[in-house]
């Protein structure tokens, strides 16, 4: 951490526990010596607790209406409990004990969290659905899963999502880049998850992009995601863009997904999304490759096996990041939000050493940086390697590309279809 | 003649006494002890006085019914109307505008008829399996074996999980497991097996062996010993002994443990999915997981989960009718 956004951490911290006002912020940085920048981004940093506790109003737009700190802690009594589904399932209980604590030092109250976690999220999709349909209250009051899930939702003829952003509840949701933000409906909690190749930089190290699974070296030593998911959809995304190929262009995405056909599927082993299995595998040394996500990779890397990495492709990678959004008819909207405020803090997205987390679990739960912000937490042990397994944000800008969700969320049916049957599901 | 049909009225709609009522079973309306006059009459008073209906055997049975009624029309008849209907829409519309259509069901029988294929063969094929493992296995539990409880809990275990089973042999098999080096040894690539169509089926095989060898097992026991002792004598070769004797008499055990085998395995889904190429990993259960919980099609995953409750539902019916009481009906 660089000596400035120290002072700004430390800036921030003083804020909050001294419940000081934007005024005083601006004044204490000043009398510090801190550039108006820095000032800035201390005075995004400061939670809207912090604020609140001055019993200053905030908007919560879902309820339509400006809430003082008072009416916040009532709130919160009243709805005593708040439900998240989750896409991972990393640190799950470290996450609830933080975040409980976290509501009962701002606000003073116990509450509970249900965080539930899940490798196929696509199920909460199902549950809303249900609810929805049979107009009964929806069974999570956050979803932070992945970015195509809330394009799937969004794409329905009624809306399933409330419009909560921009929030005086979510503050930290102004931190995030607008490449992350979908405001009103949704907001960016990992900036770097991309499905892609994990390798063993030894026995595989030709792989330089998506074309080279077709590599014969590569025979039954390769995993490939099962048709269906987004796993899968990003790996023929990527494919399609290592062949130059546009997927908006039905006969191109058809190409795409004839090489995985033709040249890929000799090489494969197994179609898993089974992260466990793929662990083994390629410890084992039964394959060489496997078709997953990045945190794979620098889960295994810290956890000992050094030779594993994640290929970023040269072509370039699809971003298909977690995203927070509250379903229609939540019955804990306030504290939906203050969830996914925290979720964006400092401490949540850069977890400290006070959490006890070992460094592959902390390189699972972290998902890169999402806005200028949160560059400098980085931790000191990771800053040599930190950026060799995350993007940088010009790296975010550039090489990485966003999805028209939209239309995947359209078409993604006819190509899995075309993919499984090309294979010989 | 107008009292025989009142009569015939009267003990259809269950308003006859018990002693009537058994006597009309066991020796018709011939046997009877009352003039029909007399039962008409009789139930027609039982009809008008509800407690005296109440008092009725029939009453009392259908009361007894009536809460696993209840929850056989609540959690199973309601739910298989709903999977129906919603097979009948498009995609994830029957929670929007439903749009109906009949394309699931073309689309069944068109784009996954081999998926409808893969799944039967396996569930046939492990399914045998079970029963030539499972019949000898049988007769040495039922004839042979000291320290049967411990045996057959040994035997039963693998029902509780098949995931944890599945991962088993996975672990087993790899080159770094407790098999997988002995293999490596013997200079066999055993990770060409690990995602095989053997190994689906010998793990599907594994989780359903108790089904057979407990209902074998149970036909088993009811065939005397002295029957086989009798044939012995009589000079009959031990596989004379088998299918003049004791195949014909466990019959329906077999039956009863092959059908049970196919219908659990007609559901397979984490075998497949852990250990299973892409062939494998068409069976109908995994697609419906895709195609419903992955991709939203849920119109077309219900037209596969109403085919495959219709493929379980015509297994338990054959197996009860041609199970000879195996099951217990």
């Amino acid at each position: 951490m660089t000596a400035m956004n120290a002072r700004v951490s430390s800036l921030v911290a003083e804020a909050v526990e001294g419940r000081l006002s934007r005024r005083d912020v601006i004044r204490r940085g000043i009398a510090l010596g801190m550039s108006a920048s820095a000032i800035a981004s201390a005075l995004t940093r400061v939670p809207a607790a912090a604020r609140a506790a001055q019993n200053e109003p905030v908007k919560v737009s879902i309820l339509n209406k400006e809430m003082t700190h008072d009416e916040i802690v009532a709130e919160i009594q009243k709805e005593g409990e708040v439900n998240v589904g989750n896409w991972t399932y990393t640190a799950n209980d470290t996450l609830i004990a933080k975040f409980k604590q976290y509501v009962k030092d701002t606000y003073g109250v116990d509450v509970g969290l249900n965080y539930e976690a899940s490798q196929a999220p696509s199920t909460y999709i199902t549950n809303l659905y249900t609810a929805l349909q049979s107009g009964s209250a929806p069974s999570y009051d956050v979803m932070a899963i992945e970015e195509n899930y809330w394009a799937e939702a969004m794409s329905q003829p009624e809306p399933v999502a409330e419009e909560f952003l921009p929030s005086g509840l979510v503050p930290n949701a102004e931190r995030v880049l607008d490449m992350f933000n979908h405001a009103p409906t949704a907001v960016g909690f990992q900036a770097s998850a991309t499905p892609g190749i994990v390798y063993d930089k030894e026995r595989a190290s030709f792989i330089t992009d998506w074309t080279d699974l077709a590599d014969e070296r590569l025979k039954q030593r390769l995993t490939m995601p099962l048709p269906g998911d987004i796993t899968a959809g990003g790996m023929l995304l990527g494919l399609a863009e290592a062949l130059k190929l546009d997927y908006k262009k039905p006969e191109e995405m058809t190409q795409a997904i004839d090489f995985a056909i033709q040249k890929i599927h000799p090489n494969v082993l197994q179609y898993t999304t089974d992260s466990a299995t793929m662990q083994q595998l390629l410890r084992a040394g039964v394959v060489d490759a496997v078709g997953f996500w990045d945190s794979l990779g620098r889960m295994e890397f810290l956890n000992g096996q050094t030779n594993t990495a994640f290929l970023f492709a040269k072509s370039g990678q699809y971003l298909v990041n977690g995203y927070m959004w509250i379903p229609k008819g939540t019955q804990h909207p306030v504290l939906a939000q203050i969830f996914a405020d925290w979720r964006l803090s400092d401490e949540a997205q850069f977890p400290p050493e006070s959490w006890g987390l070992e460094h592959g679990p902390w390189a699972e739960l972290n998902e890169g940086v999402l806005g200028e912000s949160y560059v400098d937490l980085v931790p000191d042990w990771f800053k040599d390697d930190y950026f060799n397994f995350y993007p940088t944000i010009e790296q975010l800008t550039t090489n990485f590309k966003t999805v028209d969700w939209d239309y995947y969320a359209e078409h993604v049916g006819e190509w899995m279809d075309y993919y499984a049957k090309g294979i010989g599901q | 003649m107008v009292n025989r049909l009142r009569f015939r009225r009267a003990s259809r709609r269950g308003g006859l006494t018990h002693r009537h009522g058994a006597l009309l079973s066991t020796y018709g309306e011939t046997q009877m002890t009352h003039a029909p006059a007399e039962i008409a009459i009789e139930y027609e008073i039982a009809e008008r006085s509800p407690r005296r209906w109440l008092s009725t055997p029939r009453a009392r049975g259908m009361l007894l019914l009536a809460p696993a009624i209840l929850v056989a029309v609540l959690f199973s008849i309601i739910p298989l109307i709903y999977l129906f209907q919603v097979s009948l829409t498009r995609e994830s519309s029957f929670f929007f505008n439903a749009e109906y259509t009949a394309d699931n069901y073309l689309n069944v029988f068109g784009r996954y008829r081999s998926a409808i294929i893969e799944t039967v063969y396996l569930a046939g094929v492990a399914s045998i399996l079970d029963l030539v493992l499972g019949y000898p296995f049988a007769y040495i539990l039922i004839r042979k074996i000291r320290y049967r409880e411990f045996v057959r809990t040994m035997m039963t275990f693998p029902l509780f999980g098949p995931l944890y089973l599945a991962f088993g042999l996975f672990y087993v098999f790899l080159p770094t497991g407790p098999l997988g080096g002995v293999f490596v040894l013997l200079g066999v690539d055993i990770a060409k097996y690990l995602f095989s169509q053997a190994a689906v089926l010998f793990s599907m095989a594994v989780f359903t062996f108790p089904f057979m060898v407990m209902n074998i097992g149970a036909a088993l026991a009811n065939v005397d010993p002295l029957l086989e002792e009798a044939a012995r004598t009589l000079g009959a070769k031990p596989w004379q002994i088998f299918t003049r004797v004791l195949f014909p008499l466990s019959w329906g055990g077999i039956v009863a443990g092959f059908l049970m085998c196919f219908g659990w395995n007609l559901g397979v889904f984490v075998q497949p999915q852990l250990l299973g190429s892409p062939k494998e990993q068409s069976v109908i259960s995994l697609q419906m997981f895709l195609k419903g919980l992955v991709q939203f099609n849920y119109g077309l995953a219900a037209a596969l989960g109403v085919l495959l409750m219709v493929m379980a539902f015509a297994v338990t019916w054959v197996s009860l009718r041609f199970s000879r009481g195996a099951l217990g009906a």
